[in-house]
């Protein structure tokens, strides 16, 4: 059996891409991801009030999405409820940190693949060649990221590993400047994005795209609240075979999956051993309700090819931050956001399972801790979304890479599997936690 | 099945080095993260071909609340964190962790962050690495001037958290 490796590039950490080739066919293709770093045994023995800090440090892309989940984790071992002002803070912050992840994924992976894959550009462009062929889509898009940046920088004390949000609460008391400022921040982006977005189905709406990136029958899972968005709080829900819907608390997490014991490193198992799909697509199969008139006229401009499509992710991606642009604009206007309110003492322990689940940028995220009489970490289990959607993309990229090496080229089929792997956006830094 | 079997055993056998150890390196750029300015100015300076001139001076040198440490040595330090009843209390901010009994790791860690966490409220966690080079004997001056409760000496990680693999190097 022939193995050939390649580093996968535009990617958000380090991965490999295997292919196998054996009798001169493909038989299997994997995305290996890279050195496993062991978190969830850095995590045992820690003091509670560490975690949220250790944890953050897991990516720094999702380093709210991370350190939040672990505070409500932790808070619903104390059985404590932040309050309204914490929790809008916290909506905030994680906005913030979907506009820098999503415009950067959008810009830098997908839209040069987009322009190759519909013929748009002969070879997919490389950035200096994309500063050049659409200059005010790169000032546009690095002025999200920088709008990303800068709301975390203002309710998060810092723009990567915020400071503020602590189990309990967030300390931060909004200023009237702050609270200006981020408004203006998110009125800019809110423009933006309706120019990106408008650009986007201006360029693509028109074809019909590739069946390869068409998604198998799979179960979608998502968080969501009475199925409108809410990347918060909420309900889990699985979607099975696109028509039935099963609803469920985090805390019952293990009825549907769990580490599995056979697999080390990365080792997600669901028990009815059938693939799980998160991320925007699967959040979009699942809510009904944006929160965002906006939203279903631009979804007009798709006809039914797509809405099955994995390219439709990257449209898909574009609304969501849209949409939580709009939603947050609502919250800075919250009279709740400038109460100042004390934090919750944290003494009594509830219960010694915590267990607590946000919708990451990249799909659903869940954190289960459990901890011993001394209030220190005894297990750490983290579901992490790449981890979920990992069989799923090793089974498309394989189908995708046999049907490519008809033609009898490794080096076509490495560059196109690599085009499939980066619509997933996987985050290859939390998978390897 | 799919590749991603992992051998935890022979992760554990690994000593975590720093980057220096296997090539040549043309500067350290400190912090987790590092403050965006001065990994711009950094980055700026090694355009130009200068070396990157990390500051001498600890965290305290600069901290707003400096003035206001009393050293004591009957004071135990027995909290990592101040608990949230202690961040409630505004006026209770304006003292040195130190003196209030709650570990911060100023004293030893370089400056340059610009105090973010403290300004918080929180204490110094000490992301931006060790001030020198002789990092041990620092932290073993550190120790025999505070009294640290028994609770915080047996717990592990607080303060080569940032700095193990500078630590272990021969």
């Amino acid at each position: 059996m022939q193995k050939v490796i390649d580093v996968c590039t535009r990617v958000e950490g380090h991965g490999n891409l295997e292919i196998y080739v054996k009798d001169d066919e493909v038989s299997h293709v994997e995305f290996r991801i890279g050195p496993y770093r062991g978190f969830e045994h850095i995590l045992i023995g820690k003091k509670i009030a560490d975690v949220p800090l250790i944890i953050s440090r897991v990516c720094g892309l999702c380093h709210a999405s991370q350190s939040i989940v672990s505070c409500k984790a932790i808070e619903s071992m104390y059985n404590i409820k932040p309050h309204l002002q914490a929790v809008i803070l916290r909506r905030l912050l994680m906005t913030g940190k979907l506009l820098k992840s999503h415009s950067m994924h959008y810009f830098f992976q997908s839209f040069p693949d987009l322009l190759e894959i519909f013929n748009l550009r002969e070879k997919s462009p490389d950035l200096n060649d994309l500063l050049k062929y659409n200059t005010q889509l790169t000032s546009n898009t690095f002025d999200i990221i920088k709008i990303g940046n800068e709301i975390n920088h203002i309710f998060g004390g810092r723009s990567v590993h915020s400071i503020t949000p602590l189990p309990g609460g967030v300390i931060y008391k909004p200023s009237l400047k702050n609270i200006k400022i981020a408004q203006k921040h998110f009125e800019k982006a809110s423009f933006l994005l309706e120019t990106i977005i408008e650009e986007f189905y201006h360029l693509f709406s028109q074809f019909t795209p590739p069946e390869e990136f068409s998604l198998p029958n799979t179960n979608y899972l998502a968080l969501n609240k009475n199925r409108t968005y809410d990347r918060y709080e909420g309900i889990l829900t699985i979607k099975k075979n696109n028509t039935k819907f099963e609803d469920f608390s985090e805390i019952e997490y293990k009825k549907y999956f769990d580490k599995d014991p056979n697999l080390q490193g990365i080792d997600f198992g669901s028990k009815d051993h059938t693939n799980l799909l998160v991320g925007p697509i699967a959040r979009n199969k699942i809510v009904e309700n944006y929160g965002s008139e906006l939203f279903l006229s631009y979804l007009e401009h798709f006809d039914k090819s797509w809405k099955n499509n994995l390219l439709y992710s990257n449209f898909l991606r574009l609304v969501e931050m849209h949409c939580e642009v709009t939603k947050s604009l609502n919250l800075l206007e919250d009279p709740f956001l400038r109460k100042v309110y004390p934090l919750p003492e944290i003494n009594v322990i509830g219960n010694k399972n915590g267990i607590a689940v946000v919708e990451a940028p990249r799909g659903t995220l869940i954190h289960h801790y459990r901890i011993n009489d001394k209030k220190t970490i005894e297990e750490a289990r983290l579901f992490i979304a790449t981890d979920i959607n990992l069989p799923i993309i090793n089974n498309m990229i394989t189908d995708y890479a046999k049907k490519l090496y008809e033609k009898k080229d490794l080096s076509f089929v490495k560059k196109k599997v690599q085009m499939m792997i980066r619509t997933f956006d996987p985050c290859i830094s939390c998978a390897t936690h | 099945m799919f590749g991603f079997w992992r051998d935890i055993e022979s992760f554990k056998k690994k000593k975590v080095s720093p980057l220096s150890d296997f090539i040549e390196i043309d500067g350290i750029i400190p912090g987790c993260p590092p403050p965006s300015k001065f990994l711009g100015n950094c980055l700026i300076k090694l355009l130009e071909k200068k070396n990157i001139v990390l500051s001498p001076k600890n965290l305290c040198s600069e901290c707003p609340y400096k003035n206001n440490f009393r050293f004591d040595l009957d004071t135990e330090i027995s909290q990592m964190y101040p608990h949230n009843s202690q961040l409630n209390d505004d006026t209770e901010n304006y003292d040195c962790f130190l003196t209030k009994g709650i570990l911060c790791m100023g004293p030893i860690t370089r400056e340059g962050c610009d105090h973010k966490c403290i300004k918080q409220g929180l204490p110094c966690e000490g992301c931006m690495g060790p001030v020198s080079k002789d990092y041990t004997s620092n932290l073993v001056n550190f120790l025999s001037l505070f009294h640290l409760s028994n609770d915080l000496r047996n717990y592990s990680g607080i303060f080569y958290r940032f700095s193990k693999p500078r630590i272990w190097r021969k």
